[in-house]
């Protein structure tokens, strides 16, 4: 459950992230075709950077519980 | 890498996600951002940045306790929590403690009820208040027919040889029984007397 919860934290991350990347031009506060200003240009750096490390640790850690998985498999003694 | 990578990219995100917090909500401030629509920036940068650290905590947390628990699993850490061991470690000082004391400091309470469960069989007076049961009299003041044999051979009277003798022929005297010293009423009377003693000692120990 706690692991279950914790990638599900990684998810969030990774959302706020897109998010980030997105909220200028929901918002509109980066009109199109306008050179980018400081405030968008940041949030779109750092919305990218954080979706990117939330989508690496979501897939590290959910690629370490399938490992952990398999292993539990392979334990266990073949049905004779 | 096996499971420590898993829980290790899970807390370097989280921990990356908190910088990224704080980075978000001091940016407005250290780039001072200026303009049309760019409060509209600024409070999508504070709400976002607040948002993103509780998440980033809660995430943390969770991790640390994921981790904790696999070690405590695989025999690494202690099977126990620090705090749960010292819990553990009092109620089972309590639990010794309580098994001790009987044998030190006696109960009050118990005392006296033991003393009385002896004490009451010795004041059973199947006679009567004041008569003295048979085996308490003296051979002499027995009748002749309640004492042992061995007895009446000992107490054969003596053969009379003078008139004065004749006096002592007369009906024999009613044995005056003697008073119990004590009996029920003092024995209570000293039992409530050493419960008070009891519970006096008591309260001076708890001063």
């Amino acid at each position: 459950m706690v692991s279950r919860l914790a990638l599900a934290g990684l998810a969030v991350i990774f959302a706020i992230g897109a998010w980030l990347v997105a909220a200028p031009f929901v918002l509109r506060y980066q009109p199109a075709g306008a050179p980018w200003t400081g405030a968008a240009r940041l949030d779109v750096a750092v919305g990218a950077a954080l979706a990117a490390a939330g989508l690496a640790g979501f897939l590290a850690a959910l690629a370490g519980q399938v490992r952990e998985l398999y292993a539990q498999v392979g334990n266990v003694p073949e049905p004779e | 890498m096996g499971s420590v990578g898993r829980y290790l990219s899970g807390l370097c995100v989280a921990i990356l996600g908190l910088c990224a917090a704080g980075w978000l909500a001091l940016a407005p401030m250290a780039f001072g951002y200026r303009g049309n629509g760019q409060q509209k920036a600024v409070l999508t940068d504070r709400a976002t940045g607040v948002g993103l650290a509780v998440v980033s905590l809660v995430t943390l947390a969770l991790w640390v306790i994921a981790w904790r628990r696999t070690l405590r699993a695989d025999g690494i850490l202690p099977g126990t929590s620090r705090r749960q061991a010292r819990r553990e470690a009092r109620a089972r000082r309590r639990r010794e403690r309580d098994v001790e004391a009987p044998a030190g400091v006696p109960d009050p309470a118990r005392v006296l009820s033991d003393l009385r469960a002896l004490l009451t069989p010795l004041l059973a007076e199947p006679t009567g208040p004041d008569e003295p049961t048979p085996d308490e009299r003296t051979p002499d003041e027995r009748a002749p027919d309640e004492r042992a044999p061995d007895e009446q051979a000992a107490c054969v009277p003596a053969p009379r040889n003078g008139p004065e003798d004749e006096a002592e022929d007369e009906p024999a005297r009613p044995v005056v029984p003697h008073a119990r010293s004590g009996g029920l009423a003092a024995m209570e009377s000293m039992l409530a007397g050493a419960e008070l003693l009891m519970v006096g000692v008591g309260e001076e120990e708890a001063w």
